[in-house]
Formats: structure tokens, C-alpha cells, sequence
């Protein structure tokens, strides 16, 4: 068994463990607002779906197999009988799996990429059990629901490969996306890549993964440090890397605080994660974006 | 160049070294200035921290407290090697020193460690370079006398050639090498350190006064329990004898065991006594039968072992048995009766039994007395004689009217009454007895005037009857003859045993002659050898008090001085022989010539054993070295090779690391044993062998233990449970009936205690199997000494030995055997020639083989045998297990297999052809 393939199978177990004890989006939904049926979110107002939305007067313009016989025989008038409109959405996932991201700075913290492929696949999990049809971008045609879904989206994870490509995936408007990175790319290309994908229209999630020691840069001493994934490039020396690391978190922190500017002006949830930490709250975080969004 | 430094109790003997200190900024430069090796890594965000501006690439260099441990260690090592002694003894001294080391008889025990002493002290005075002269108690036997000062070193020389002497304290001698030097040097100028036995007397004071005069006097005595005991009286009681031990301390309190040894140097009792505080003597009492009683020839303390601490007893000692043959019909007056006399003569020395001859048969007497009047010649009484039985016989009428076969000499036939002399129809005048000549056991005897023979059977003239005669009357006829019979001996008086005749029988020569007799019960059949008279010495006693052969300088003893002569190098105490008679002379007459004050008591002391130079450069290396394995982890730490977890943890795992490596050093080799569970060892039989330390050895030995003992399982009801491999320092040997023991060539001698323990191991009924498995080698050795076993045999109570007997109970305890094979077949085994030991029920308390029995036994795990065997006689092995049966039969079930189980086989057998020999196993 191919080493990516056993990783990708850990994920998705670890991505089932994780979803398993959060109530579906459905539940979610019944808590708000008790009318969706399964598999679909009630749209509030009436349209096609089999939940009960209410009883109108006939109209003209009204089919005769509208009409709501039991109702209308117990009075006067005719009624007609509408139900409330469903719709399912279609998410569109992408987590990024750039040489960066396969790294952590000790064996006691989990690779930035794994976290974030458990918490795409767990998202996915409660998304498909929910009714929501799901797909990678760049790796899968069209978003399917249910378990295969869940599948197909954890075989697409599956592959190590770089997948900055799949970002031009071509989407339908006004899908939903979900991208998961460690986003350290310059801020102005990350403004470029998310404008573009905000504007075909889409609304999105953003996950931010950080490792710990990029946070807190640890290192003391003499430092060797290169950059992942660039090994011709040549390294670069720290003297003294505990005189660095004040001026080192100033601009790790402008750097995040430029990525939180750009999520909000793109009006894009943006949830951080340390892989230090469980990643359940970034979860619970995620499942609340999409909630809010998707009910709003 | 002798260049020391002392700084209190620490001594430098190298102190120059310390100049290698100042290397260590040169240390402290070089680790300065080399910077740490970088830690790799990969950083996803270099961008980020690519935009940060660094400032100037300045190495961080080496930590500082690691650069302090280094120069720690450095310095360490530096200290080290500049050889560095810690010392007890105060003070720095630079006078002169005057070493008196005790070697008389009483350094006994402790010689080792007044040596040692002596030896410490000298060495310091070496470092201290100071000048020694070195005086011993006793005179020596070739050096000049005169003892000079001389450089420390010649002095430790001459100590190496120092041993002590089982010779008294030689007061003149010491004085004499005390003046020597007077007259060139003032003794106040000097320092007298005196070693001693702690053994005061009186003749020890000129020189206590003489050393007084010194600037400073030390006298290290030993401490009080391990001072020589002295050897006082023994005297015989009913039912034993009882011994007077005396000690030169009366402080605390003291025991001791008294030992009671057999001629052949085997244990026969012991006896512990107890010194109540304030008291000076004690008595240890010894109940012994008096068969064991005669057979105790030394008296010996088991710890405090010297020269003084032995008492040797010769042939005058131990009470034989004596049987008297009474007349079958009492004689109306007991007191003309000639057993009366007799019995008077000998009771204070003898035990004496009257009665017929099946009753003083049944009591196996050494000797039988018959007077006249019982005159007995039955064939019971020829044999007693001819089987070892010392006779005496009395003439009387009727062996003058009628001679028979139970007669030393012939005697004249036909006299009818024999010959008398003072009567009314004779001629002659009775006559004295002529003084005694020299091989004569009466040799020495004073002869009273007033002795007068008046009748007495006349001997045959011949040649034979001269050199059979003890004893002549003044005009030459034989008194007393004697000559052997078979393994025995007849002595004839040509006398009666009563006042009849003459009256020998109410003289005191009469009582000393029947004594002079007594020893010469059961040795009868020794010739008797012409002497000149003097006492030889035969075995001398050496200063720790074991017997020896007498050095080349020890000399006859004439019979004038033989008890007033003191003891010396001419005349050394020990055993001396004349002709058939044996002598102890004792190194110490008068015990209470040492319960002294004497002046030397007023000299400060020291308790001997506590100064001693503490040698800690190796303490100090191994440190060093320690601190140089702590050191790598330390610069992993520090160049970040090896990194910790949480850097909290780098005390614990410091401390784990360091408490390993200390863990590892001291106890390194934690010693097994079985001591814990001892009581497993007790319950059930296990079969033992000794641990020699050789690992193979050893491993063969465990396999052939689990052989034997699968083969006692399988065939016998003796079922071991398990196989103990005993180290004889620290474990009980008491659990097991018999012990293999193989028996290297290179075998080292054994610690005192642990001979001890093998020895009452032995005595008390135990049997030590020893193999020295090189029977192979003894075809090219030829019948060299297997120098192994001849220190063994030094050590412990060694029997004496034979080649196993064809009728011994081994060969038949359980299998019938004609050979003993191990790994070859051919070799002898040894048994204890007396097979009729009687608290061991017979069994021997050493085999001892060459065959190498262990490769035969010996199984592996899955009990297949895999030693190859010479493979001398047919199934070799088997036989060899049936020999490891029978013997572990015959340790467990003694001589009780020497009874007829065997009898139907064998008588079977005999109606077979003979050459159908070989071993028949028993009905199961």
C-alpha cells in the first residue's frame, strides 16, 4: 500500500472520529428551524419540496392536482396546498498540499497538510450526511452527496500532489468553497487568487493551518533553515535564531493580520487553527461558517 | 627525584604534574572560540523571516558551564595523575626511624597484617625519605645481628626475607641491636614504631626501657580478640580430658574453638571456650570414648592459630584400653592375686577390664594382660595377637612346667620351676636388674637398688632371644622379652605378676615399665631401630602452628637435657623420636610467665590495621572517565544532536545517566547466591557442585549434575529435585550429602574460612567428590604432584587415602562396579583408607578421581549427552552413570549397602564361569 494512501485512509478515519460526535448540519437545521426534511434545507418560503409550507386559496393559475382535497372539503373554498422549497447546495473543497505544508517542526505535531486534510474530510463528512453535495476541486467533474460523495471527495484527497492548479477548477456560480492552507504565500498573490475565485461569484470558508514553532519560532542557536520543497536553493543562516524571533513574530503577525483584512473585505469566514491544539474547535468554528451561511 | 608534597592527610607524590594546570586556558581559548555545529532545518515561513533584517553572523559560542565541566575535568585528570594519598597516620615526621617488628611465636595469626603494617610504614618512610632501621625480636638465623640505619628502601628489601620464628622473645638480641647503635646515634633523636604481637613477658622490659628513651614510641598491638591464646595443662578425666587455655589480655571477653587433632591431621573434636571479662584462663573439657581419645595427638586453637596455641601431646598421653585376664576361679586373697598388682600398677593410666577372654574380646582392647594363673592359649587369643593385639604375659609355675606356642623367646624346657636364685639349695644370689640399652622402650628408666629377682623362667640362648630382650638381669639371662607375632606383639615377663618371685611387682619400675609398654599397643609391628639414645626431631612446629619437617639447623636432643633445654633453632618445639617412642616438646611450659605487667605496657599504643595509605588515583581516573562519557552527551546537548523533550527534563536524565554509569561500576557483578532461598535448598534433595569460576567449567558441571540427577530419577528412589551450583564464600554446604568438585591444576588457595567450612562440612559427615579431570594429562605428567590438589590437600583435613579396596561399599551400593569411568576410564580413585569411620557411618569423606566424570554425565537441554568420551571399555557411559548412582548411594545410604544386598546376585555369579564378570544391576 502506497505510503500517500495509507495517510489518506488515517485521515479519513481520523476525519469519521471527528465528525462522528457533531450532530449533522440537519440537526443543525432542525434546531433552527424544525422544517427541514431529510437531505434538503427548507428555503422558507414555498416552492418544490415534500415538507408542508402551508394552505393558499386557489388560484387560477393553480393545476388542479394542487389542490388540497381533505382541506377544501372541510369548508368553503378551494385550497391549494404548498409545500416548502428545497434546495441542495454544492460545496467545493480544496486543501492545499504544497511542500510547505508537508512539514511540521516536531515528530509531536501532525503534518500542517494532514490536519488540514482531516479537517476538509470531516467538514466533508457533515456536509454529505447532510445532504450537501461535495467535490475537490481541480480532482472531481461534479459534486455527489451521500456516502458516495464522502468517497470520492477522500479519494481525491488522497493524492499528495500539488494541487495550486486546481484553484482554476472551473465552478458553478455561486457555489460554496472551502480552501484549507497555511496561506503563507505573499498577501498580495493570495489577494489576486481569492478575488478571482470570489468574483465568479462564489462565497467561501477559509481555514488557516499554523504549526506552533511558526508561531512562536523556538529555535536558538545556530540555524540552518531552508525552504521546504526549494533544496537548491541556499540556506539560510540564523547566527542567533532567540535575537531573531522578536522581529521574526512581528511580521509573522502583520502577515496574519493582512490575511484577516482580506478574508473579511471578501466577506469570506477565515477559521485559524494551530495543529498544536485539537482540531475540534476549528470544526465546530467551520460547521458554524457554513451554518450561518448557508441559513442565512 | 623523591619530591612530595603532603597537605595534611593528602599526599602528592607527583605534585609537578600540576603544572599541567596551566593548559587550561589554553583549554578554555580553544573551546571558546569553536562555534557550535548549526541545526538544520526546514522553515516554511523563510519569506517571512527572510524579510527580517539579522544582524551579524556571530556564532554563539560554547556554553558556558559546559566549558567549566571541561576544564573540571581537566583539572581532574591533572590531579590524578600528580598520584595523590590519602593518609591516616598523623603528623609529618622526619626523624629517623626504628621499626621493631615482632617475630617471635606469637605473630601467629596476625603476621599477615603486621607485615602488611610494617610495610605501609615503611613505604611512608620512603616518601618521606627518611633513614630505617628495621629490628626483629628473634635472632636471625644467618644475618649478622647488627642492624644499622639504612635508606627506607633496603629496608623494605630486607622485610620481604623477614618471617617469624616459633622462638620466644629474645630480650638479649633486642638489646643488643638497641646498643649497637647508641654509641653513633641518639635515640631521642628518633622515632620508634613498635609492631607487636600483643604479647607482653617479662623479658621484654630492658628493651621497653631502652625505647623509651626515644622522642616518640608507638607500639600498634592487634586487637584484643585476635592475640594469641596460650596452651596450658592436660589432664585426663574419666570420661575425656580437659585442656587450660590462657590469654595475655584479660579485658573483654573471648571465644575461641579448641580443636582436638588425630595424628593423620584429621579433626576428631571440638570444643568451644569462653574467656568471662577479667579472667585469664579457661578449660574446654572434651568427651571422647577412650578409643577416639587415644587418637588425639594435638590440641590446637581453630583461630588464633600459633606456635603457643598448639599443644602436642605424645605417647605418653591417652588412656588405653587394657583388658586383664582374670582366673576363672577366685582366689581366696585378692590382695596375693597377680592381676592385683598389675591392675594397681596401670590403673592411673589405663582403662582397665577384668574378665575372661570372650569378654575382653567383645571390649577389642589394645592390650591383654595375663598373669600366670589365667594362662590361656586358645586360638581366639593367637588370632587377637596375630591381628594387631599387644600381649602381655607373666611367667608363674605353669609356664615354667610346661612352655607353649604364645612365647616371645623359647623357653628352657624341663627346669620344672624355672630358675631361682637365693634359695637354700642355690648358689647364686637374687639378682638386680641390669640397667636398660638403648633400643629398649625401659631405655632411661632408673633401676632402684633393691630389686631383687629371685626366680624367673630362663629364655633359650640364641641370637634371636638377644635381640628380642628388653630387659636383662645383671648377670645378662632375659627379663622381659618381647617379639611381633603376625601384625602384633607379645611381651613377656619372665616374672610373675605378683610379689612371688621377686619384687619388681612392688617396686615403682614395675608401674614405669607397664607404662612404658602402654604406647606401644596397636605400632608393634614396627621394628625396633638401634639409636644412640638422643631424641630426633621429627616434626617441628613453625610459628603459625603447623607441624613441618625440621629445618636443617634443628638438632639432636641428648636424653640429659631433653626437658630442660629451652626452646631455640637447634631445639624447636615439635615432635622428636627415639627409637619407637615419640616426644612433644612444647613451645610454651609455663603459661603464666605472660599473665605479666611488664613495662611495655606503659608504651602508647595503636590498634594495628588502621593506618593505611588510601591509593584514590584510581578513584579519581575513574571519575575522570565517567565525567568523559557524561561529557559526550553533554556536547550532543550543546552542539544539539541530541535533543531532550522538555529541557526541564535534562537534571533528571542527567541524573539517571550518571546513577547508571555508578551502578554499573560498583556493582557490576552483584554475587548470586542461594541464600534466599535457603530453606527450598534444606527441604528437598539437591545435588551440589562447586562453583570454580570457570565458566565452562562450571556450565559442564551444572550439565552433569541434571545428568546425574535424571539418572537417580529414573532409576533409583533417590530423586533430587533440582541442581545447586554453590559458591563455597557465601553458601551453606551444610544441605548437600555430597558435593562435586572439579579441581583445577591452577587452583588458588582457598580463604581460611572457607577451608574451615569445608572442613566441618567433611567432619560432619559430608562428602566432597573431586575430580581433577585430567587423567588424560597424567599419562604425560607421569606421576607428577597435581599441584591443584596438593594445595587442597594442605587446606582441608585430608584422610588418608587408598586406591578404592575391591570389597569397598562403592563398588556395590547400587550397581555392581569393577571400574569408576568418566571421560576415561583408566584412572584411579581414591577412598579414605578407614572405611570404619564410625561418626560418618563409614562413608569417605573424599573421592577423588582424575576421570572426569562431569563429561561424562554431563546433558544438554534436551538431556542428550554431548561430550565426547575416550571411549576405553564398552558402553563407557553408562557405566559412568552407574558410578555417579552408586556414589551418590553410598554418600546418602553409607556403609548400609555393605551388608549382603547383593547377596543373591553374587552367589548366582559364583556358580557362573568366573570371567563373567561385569556389572549386574539389581532387581528393580
Amino acid at each position: 500500500m502506497a505510503p500517500a494512501l495509507r495517510n489518506i485512509l488515517r485521515s479519513r478515519q481520523e476525519a469519521e472520529a471527528l465528525a462522528a460526535p457533531f450532530p449533522s448540519l440537519l440537526v443543525e437545521a432542525e434546531r433552527v428551524a424544525a422544517i427541514v426534511a431529510q437531505g434538503a434545507h427548507g428555503r422558507r418560503r414555498a416552492g418544490q419540496g415534500e415538507t408542508f409550507w402551508q394552505y393558499r386559496p386557489y388560484d387560477t393559475s393553480d393545476t388542479a392536482n394542487t389542490i388540497d382535497w381533505r382541506r377544501t372539503a372541510r369548508g368553503q373554498e378551494v385550497y391549494v396546498r404548498d409545500n416548502e422549497w428545497e434546495a441542495a447546495q454544492s460545496v467545493w473543497l480544496w486543501s492545499d498540499n504544497n511542500a510547505g505544508m508537508n512539514w511540521s517542526a516536531s515528530a509531536k505535531v501532525p503534518l500542517k497538510s494532514d490536519r488540514a486534510k482531516v479537517l476538509t474530510l470531516a467538514l466533508a463528512a457533515l456536509l454529505t450526511r447532510s445532504g450537501e453535495r461535495c467535490a475537490v476541486m481541480g480532482a472531481q467533474g461534479r459534486p455527489q452527496t451521500g456516502r458516495i460523495g464522502m468517497e470520492r471527495v477522500s479519494q481525491a484527497l488522497a493524492s499528495g500532489k500539488d494541487n495550486t492548479e486546481g484553484l482554476n477548477h472551473p465552478i458553478p456560480a455561486h457555489a460554496k468553497l472551502f480552501l484549507a492552507s497555511d496561506f503563507l504565500q505573499p498577501i498580495d498573490t493570495l489577494a489576486k487568487t481569492l478575488s478571482q475565485l470570489s468574483s465568479r461569484p462564489a462565497k467561501g470558508v477559509l481555514l488557516h493551518i499554523v504549526d506552533p514553532s511558526e508561531r512562536d519560532f523556538p529555535f536558538k542557536g545556530r540555524m540552518e533553515l531552508r525552504l521546504p520543497g526549494a533544496l537548491n536553493d541556499l540556506p539560510f543562516m540564523v547566527g542567533r535564531a532567540e535575537r531573531a524571533k522578536e522581529e521574526y513574530q512581528r511580521v509573522f503577525n502583520a502577515h496574519l493580520a493582512a490575511l484577516d483584512d482580506l478574508a473579511q473585505h471578501l466577506g469570506w469566514p477565515l477559521v485559524r487553527h494551530y495543529t498544536d491544539s485539537s482540531p475540534l474547535p476549528a470544526l465546530t468554528a467551520l460547521y458554524g461558517a457554513f451554518s450561518g451561511e448557508v441559513t442565512s | 627525584m623523591n619530591f612530595v608534597v603532603s597537605l595534611g592527610s593528602l599526599t602528592l607524590l607527583a605534585p609537578l604534574t600540576l603544572l599541567g594546570l596551566l593548559s587550561l586556558p589554553l583549554i578554555w581559548w580553544i573551546l571558546k572560540i569553536t562555534p557550535p555545529r548549526p541545526r538544520k532545518m526546514f522553515f516554511p515561513p523563510l519569506r517571512l523571516l527572510q524579510k527580517v533584517k539579522t544582524e551579524e553572523e556571530t556564532p554563539n559560542a560554547t556554553p558556558l558551564w559546559l566549558l567549566i565541566f571541561r576544564l573540571g575535568l581537566v583539572s581532574l585528570i591533572v590531579f590524578a595523575l600528580s598520584l595523590p594519598i590519602i593518609q591516616q597516620a598523623e603528623g609529618i615526621n622526619d626523624r629517623p626511624i626504628t621499626l621493631v617488628l615482632d617475630t617471635h611465636w606469637a605473630t601467629g595469626a596476625n603476621w599477615n597484617a603486621m607485615s602488611k603494617e610494617a610495610e605501609a610504614r615503611l613505604m611512608d618512610a620512603r616518601r618521606k625519605n627518611l633513614q630505617v632501621r628495621l629490628i626483629t625480636t628473634t635472632r636471625p638465623s644467618t644475618e649478622n645481628t647488627q642492624s644499622n640505619f639504612v635508606p627506607a628502601d633496603q629496608a623494605i628489601n630486607r622485610l620481604k626475607t623477614i618471617f617469624p620464628d616459633a622462638l620466644t622473645f629474645d630480650g638479649p638480641y633486642v638489646k643488643e641491636v638497641l646498643d649497637y647503635n647508641r654509641a653513633t646515634f641518639d635515640m631521642s633523636e628518633t622515632e620508634v614504631i613498635w609492631i607487636s604481637a600483643g604479647l607482653d613477658t617479662l623479658a621484654m622490659n630492658d628493651s621497653a626501657e631502652t625505647l623509651k628513651s626515644a622522642a616518640k614510641v608507638t607500639r600498634i598491638v592487634p586487637v584484643e580478640t585476635t592475640r594469641p591464646l596460650i596452651a596450658g595443662e592436660v589432664s585426663e578425666t574419666a570420661d575425656g580430658f580437659q585442656t587450660v587455655w590462657h590469654r595475655p589480655e584479660h579485658k573483654g571477653t573471648r571465644s575461641s574453638v579448641i580443636e582436638a587433632i588425630g595424628r593423620d591431621g584429621r579433626l576428631i573434636a571440638r570444643e568451644t571456650i569462653n574467656f568471662a571479662p577479667n579472667q585469664e584462663r579457661s578449660e574446654a573439657r572434651f568427651r571422647l570414648p577412650p578409643n577416639l581419645r587415644r587418637r588425639v595427638a594435638q590440641l590446637r586453637s581453630a583461630d588464633a592459630r600459633s606456635a603457643g596455641a598448639v599443644k602436642l601431646l605424645d605417647d605418653s598421653w591417652g588412656r588405653p584400653v587394657i583388658g586383664l585376664l582374670a582366673p576363672s576361679e577366685d582366689t581366696a586373697s585378692p590382695l596375693l592375686s597377680e592381676p592385683f598388682y598389675t591392675q594397681s600398677a596401670l590403673k592411673p593410666f589405663a582403662d582397665i577390664f577384668t574378665g575372661d577372654l570372650d569378654y575382653l574380646l567383645s571390649l577389642s582392647p589394645e592390650i591383654i594382660i595375663m598373669p600366670d594363673v589365667a594362662r590361656n592359649i586358645t586360638t581366639e587369643l593367637v588370632s587377637y595377637v596375630e591381628t594387631g593385639g599387644l600381649l602381655i604375659r607373666f611367667a608363674g609355675p605353669k609356664l615354667a612346667q610346661r612352655a607353649d606356642e604364645l612365647l616371645p623367646v623359647q623357653i628352657r624346657d624341663g627346669d620344672n620351676g624355672g630358675r631361682a636364685f637365693g634359695g637354700a639349695l642355690t648358689w647364686e644370689d637374687p639378682q638386680n636388674i641390669a640397667s636398660f640399652e638403648s633400643q629398649s622402650p625401659f631405655f632411661g628408666l632408673p633401676i632402684p637398688d633393691d630389686i631383687e629377682i629371685k626366680k624367673q623362667v630362663m629364655a633359650l640362648a640364641g641370637a634371636e632371644t638377644d635381640s628380642f630382650t628388653w630387659a636383662r638381669l645383671v648377670d645378662g639371662s632375659p627379663i622381659v622379652t618381647a617379639a611381633p607375632r603376625g601384625l602384633g606383639q607379645i611381651v613377656l615377663f619372665h616374672v610373675t605378676a605378683s610379689p612371688d618371685w621377686s619384687n619388681l611387682a612392688l617396686s615403682g619400675l614395675y608401674v614405669e615399665m607397664l607404662r612404658r609398654i602402654l604406647p606401644l599397643a596397636g605400632q608393634s609391628s614396627r621394628k625396633a631401630v638401634a639409636s644412640e639414645g638422643d631424641w630426633s626431631p621429627e616434626r617441628v612446629l613453625t610459628a603459625s602452628g603447623r607441624l613441618d619437617s625440621p629445618a636443617i639447623e634443628a638438632a639432636n636432643l641428648s636424653v640429659a637435657n631433653s626437658e630442660t633445654a629451652p626452646i631455640s633453632r637447634q631445639h624447636p618445639s615439635g615432635l622428636y623420636r627415639q627409637a619407637q617412642r615419640l616426644k612433644a616438646r612444647n613451645m610454651i611450659s609455663d603459661p603464666t610467665l605472660y599473665d605479666v605487667n611488664s613495662a611495655v605496657d606503659s608504651l602508647p599504643t595503636e590498634q594495628l590495621g588502621e593506618t593505611r595509605d588510601k591509593n584514590i588515583i584510581g578513584w579519581l581516573l575513574g571519575l575522570a572517565l565517567v565525567a568523559l562519557a557524561f561529557d559526550v552527551l553533554c556536547s550532543l546537548y550543546a552542539s544539539g544532536r541530541l535533543r531532550l523533550r522538555h529541557p526541564a527534563a535534562v537534571p533528571s536524565v542527567v541524573q539517571s545517566a550518571a546513577a547508571l554509569m555508578m551502578a554499573a561500576i560498583f556493582f557490576g557483578s552483584a554475587p548470586d547466591s542461594f541464600a534466599q532461598d535457603a530453606p527450598d535448598v534444606v527441604l528437598d534433595l539437591h545435588i551440589g557442585y562447586i562453583k570454580t569460576g570457570n565458566g565452562r567449567v562450571d556450565q559442564i558441571s551444572e550439565d552433569a549434575m541434571r545428568g546425574v540427577s535424571a539418572a537417580l530419577n529414573n532409576r533409583t528412589t533417590i530423586e533430587p529435585v533440582g541442581v545447586r551450583g554453590i559458591n563455597l564464600e557465601t553458601d551453606d554446604l551444610v544441605p548437600f550429602s555430597f558435593i562435586y568438585w572439579p579441581v583445577a591444576a591452577d587452583f588458588t588457595e582457598l580463604n581460611p574460612n572457607v577451608a574451615a567450612k569445608l572442613n566441618d562440612y567433611m567432619a560432619i559427615g559430608g562428602t566432597l567428590v573431586i575430580d581433577t579431570q585430567d587423567y588424560g594429562d597424567r599419562s604425560f605428567l607421569g606421576g607428577a604432584t597435581h599441584p591443584g590438589l596438593a594445595l587442597l590437600g594442605t587446606q582441608i583435613d585430608m584422610p588418608s587415602l587408598t586406591k578404592v579396596p575391591e570389597d569397598h561399599v562403592i563398588r556395590k551400593s547400587f550397581y555392581l562396579l569393577d571400574s569408576f569411568p568418566g571421560r576415561w576410564a583408566m584412572g584411579p580413585v581414591w577412598v579414605d583408607r578407614n572405611t570404619s569411620a564410625s561418626s560418618r557411618d563409614g562413608v569417605s569423606s573424599v573421592i577423588i578421581t582424575g576421570n572426569d566424570l562431569a563429561a561424562a554425565w554431563a546433558v544438554d537441554s534436551d538431556d542428550v549427552a554431548y561430550i565426547e568420551l575416550e571411549n576405553d571399555i564398552v558402553r563407557q557411559r553408562e557405566y559412568s552413570l552407574r558410578f555417579g548412582v552408586n556414589i551418590a548411594m553410598y554418600a546418602l545410604s553409607g556403609n548400609y549397602k555393605a551388608d549382603q544386598v547383593h547377596a543373591a546376585a553374587l552367589i548366582e555369579r559364583l556358580g557362573q564361569k568366573p570371567e563373567g564378570l561385569g556389572p549386574l544391576a539389581p532387581e528393580p
